[in-house]
């Protein structure tokens, strides 16, 4: 335990100026998109009405209707698939970095006493922990870009002061209920899981072999799966919502195999 | 302490903010909902099953399955909730295979579902009340001559009438009108019987849609159009096997809203979904024996709000539930027997939180 | 005694990189591995620590199948470039019990090695004192060195070639691959020569040398040049 929690500083210490730079860039750019989309449609209505020489009712109109906090956050859900891919960067950097460069950390992993599993683990739970921060943080920006839109937007331009419900990406990561913000950490983990077992059959096996196992672990994924729900739904041997449940299942056990798999490599197979 | 300074700093900030957001969920207001009866009682035959689900999607998405006797059972809908949601897990196994069998008809008429499978020399019906848990399984030594299959199989069979062990079905319903059968099944006597239909086949322009089938004949509307498709005419006649007639009673009815047999299948009721901001309920009962339509209406204490009401009828009882504004739903229950109000009454949410839908009203019980 | 067995390595179709090496490092004794460019040294001591997973074969350390026993010092720098000379040292204690932080201390005051010196920022001499410092440092009986000598000023080795007849050798066991024979021609106990994977040779130093008259690289010369 001792082990994972020094390493998991040490993933997080290693990352730090990654993180703090993505982190602070993305808040920025939010707060930023927000301030533009507010001045932008102040700014259309103002021309429509100096241009068209119309009222302020009429401009309102032209310009798509009064604002409402889903419009003045459009950018968010491209800021967000932003994050995303950063992350998703973040899961191989993870590990290459310990391979690539002037110094060869990896030696000093594998060498470390006691078992490898915490390597995997500190290397997961540091990409969780970027995950869940950045989930949270962005709870702080939906928050404060709230005030920041009843600041700026003059009340005749705004269709109501309602925060919540407004952006539909939004609306889909803060639900309020709780089960889904863990779900969403859980179905991120997998992901994650997921690349960072190719990348140690990446790390373990030649080329061609590594791309062997890597379609054998899809397939393993996919064609059973398909084949049997195919079944189920013709033969209808079970409900729809015992299909759900089998299909939930399978996934949680193949993800049992994926981690046993990358748990084997990282002790038996993988190479320096 | 220095050890652990990074795992503290983003373990913390993760915490922290996900926190807060926890807990600014666990802060939003809960409504507190209260039935007030206002003429009839929660226990009464006609609403004591019945089920009122209330929702608020925008903000929190539980689901409030209120009774009118009070008791009220909220469920949370998550992503994992939302992944349950089909009716068929009520169904018995052996009708669930049933109707989800390739070569079984299936539809739907009132609280049942019905399945029925023509088969080389007999014919298979299984049926399932959703109400009463009535499971129903049938096999007629008949062979239905002429039975065509239809890409989509649920266009072969059409119930259009069922009362106690009698039922009344279209064969190839939706297929061309040469092929249209009547149909009279026995339920008791095992026995399938072609009613005679007599009309002729629509005319170019001319589309013909079966309403109703009961001891009086068979009830259609036959719409007609111009070379633009648009509808510019329409009549319902009533075939009884041995001539038509046109049911002028039911000129002014176009083919919207509800039309359903009731009182032993020798009633039609007609109704639709409330004008919006109109307190009335208005209904139509066309009565075969004497061939009269008779309207009738109620007034409700609040106006009416279209697209946010649901209304339903069983064969004796016509049901309305519509919100007053978002916190306040008002309950009206029609005896389609005396035309009069048997229930009224009002779900109301004491803490008058603003944010509520009506996601589905039910009888289950 | 840290014992190798039959160990077998391939990569792909090509020829294999060890085939069958067996040999042991006794305890007490500095052991010289010796082989050409190419020949499997490097590939020998990383399997030993479990760096690279061999096709066969069985690593034994004092009848244990346990690398708890063996310290490494790889050819290359280990630790994250942005630490210091001091993170790794508090790196090291914090992740090994057998850490001797007084040995840590005194070869860094040795080698002039300053606890905020970036490691990114230090020579390939530095950096190989780094090496060798968090190698020395763990209290561990075997000890094995990757070319701890390779490609360093002369002051350096020299400084460094100190360290291998000082008490820090003491008790230990050793198994080194260097090029630089040289250097440490007077401490190697035993000499074992590789050749196309396979153990060619293993002999007594001191023998050679009192019994033949010959030095190890006049050894090394007669065994790889038939």
């Amino acid at each position: 335990m001792r082990k994972f929690i020094m390493l998991l500083n040490e993933e997080l210490k290693r990352g730090a100026k990654f993180y703090l730079i993505a982190l602070v860039g993305l808040v920025v750019l939010e707060f930023v998109s927000v301030i533009y989309e507010i001045k932008n449609y102040q700014s259309n209505v103002e021309e429509y009405m100096r241009v068209d020489r119309i009222s302020q009712m009429e401009a309102i109109r032209l310009a798509g209707g009064p604002l409402n906090f889903g419009d003045a956050t459009s950018y968010f859900q491209y800021i967000i698939a932003i994050a995303m891919m950063l992350i998703l960067l973040l899961s191989f950097q993870v590990w290459y970095r310990d391979w690539f460069g002037e110094s060869k950390y990896i030696y000093r992993l594998l060498m470390l006493p006691g078992k490898r599993t915490a390597i995997l683990m500190s290397k997961l739970t540091a990409v969780f922990l970027t995950i869940a921060s950045f989930i949270g943080i962005q709870w702080m920006v939906l928050l404060l870009s709230g005030s920041l839109f009843k600041w700026l937007t003059p009340e005749d331009l705004m269709e109501s002061k309602r925060v919540f419900g407004e952006n539909r990406i939004i609306s889909m990561f803060y639900t309020f209920n709780i089960a889904d913000t863990l779900i969403i950490l859980l179905v991120s983990t997998l992901v994650v899981s997921f690349v960072f077992h190719i990348i140690l059959i990446e790390r373990s096996y030649r080329k061609p072999i590594a791309i062997m196992h890597v379609v054998i672990d899809v397939v393993l994924l996919i064609v059973p799966l398909v084949g049997l729900v195919y079944i189920f739904e013709n033969t209808h041997f079970l409900y729809p919502d015992q299909i759900t449940t089998f299909v939930i299942g399978y996934f949680l056990l193949y993800f049992v195999y994926v981690y046993w798999k990358s748990i084997r490599l990282l002790n038996h197979k993988i190479s320096i | 302490m220095r050890r652990y300074k990074h795992v503290l700093a983003i373990g913390g900030l993760s915490l922290i903010t996900i926190g807060s957001y926890f807990g600014y969920a666990a802060m939003i207001d809960e409504p507190e909902y209260v039935v007030e009866s206002v003429q009839g009682k929660a226990t009464d035959d006609a609403v004591k099953d019945l089920h009122i689900e209330l929702t608020n999607a925008r903000v929190k998405p539980n689901l409030y399955d209120i009774k009118l006797d009070g008791t009220i059972k909220v469920s949370e809908q998550n992503y994992l909730t939302n992944l349950y949601d089909s009716i068929d897990t009520n169904y018995p196994k052996e009708f669930y295979r049933f109707i989800r069998s390739t070569n079984v008809s299936s539809s739907e008429y009132g609280t049942r579902t019905y399945g029925i499978e023509a088969k080389t020399n007999h014919i298979n019906y299984q049926s399932y009340d959703e109400k009463t848990k009535k499971y129903t399984k049938v096999r007629f030594p008949h062979t239905l001559k002429g039975t065509h299959q239809y890409e989509d199989n649920e266009s072969m069979f059409q119930i259009l009438g069922q009362d106690k062990d009698q039922l009344y079905v279209a064969q190839n319903a939706y297929g061309p009108s040469k092929d249209l059968k009547i149909l009279h099944f026995d339920l008791k006597k095992r026995q399938v019987k072609e009613v005679p239909f007599v009309s002729p086949d629509p005319k170019q322009h001319q589309s013909r849609t079966l309403v109703s089938s009961n001891v009086f004949g068979t009830l259609y509307l036959l719409e007609t159009t111009d070379e633009n498709d648009v509808i510019n005419k329409f009549d319902y006649y009533l075939d009884n096997g041995k001539s038509v007639k046109k049911i002028k009673a039911l000129d002014k009815f176009a083919y919207s809203g509800s039309m359903d047999l009731i009182s032993d299948n020798r009633q039609l009721l007609l109704y639709d979904s409330p004008e919006d901001q109109s307190k009335d309920i208005v209904w139509r009962i066309y009565d075969f024996k004497t061939d009269k339509l008779s309207e009738h209406r109620v007034t409700g204490k609040y106006p009416n709000q279209f697209n946010s009401t649901q209304i339903f009828n069983t064969d004796e009882r016509l049901y309305q539930v519509s919100p007053v504004d978002k916190s306040q739903f008002q309950v009206t229950v029609i005896n389609l027997k005396d035309n009069s109000i048997e229930y009224q009454g009002f779900i109301k949410d004491k803490n008058q939180l603003k944010n509520f839908d009506l996601s589905n009203v039910r009888i289950e019980g | 005694m840290l014992e190798v067995h039959g160990l077998h390595k391939k990569y792909g179709r090509k020829r294999p990189v060890l085939q069958g090496v067996s040999f042991t490092v006794p305890p007490n004794q500095l052991t010289c591995l010796i082989g050409l460019n190419g020949e499997g040294k490097s590939t020998i001591l990383k399997s030993i620590m479990g760096l690279i997973p061999l096709d066969a074969g069985t690593i034994v350390v004092d009848g244990e199948m346990s690398r708890e026993r063996i310290a490494f010092v790889p050819d290359l720098s280990t630790m994250p470039g942005y630490m210091t000379v001091g993170d790794a040292i508090l790196y090291m204690e914090d992740f090994y019990p057998d850490w001797n932080q007084k040995t840590a201390e005194e070869l860094m005051a040795f080698f002039k090695l300053l606890s905020t010196d970036k490691i990114s920022d230090l020579s390939k001499g530095n950096k190989a004192k780094v090496n060798l410092l968090l190698g020395f440092s763990l209290d561990r009986p075997y000890l094995l060195l990757d070319e701890p000598l390779a490609g360093i000023d002369l002051f350096t080795k020299e400084q460094i070639a100190w360290i291998f007849s000082s008490h820090y050798m003491e008790g230990r066991g050793i198994l080194m691959t260097t090029h630089e024979i040289a250097e440490v021609e007077h401490l190697i106990d035993r000499v074992v020569f590789l050749q196309d994977g396979k153990i060619i040779h293993e002999d007594d130093a001191e023998e050679m040398r009192e019994l033949y008259g010959k030095s190890v690289q006049d050894r090394m010369r007669e065994v790889f040049q038939r």
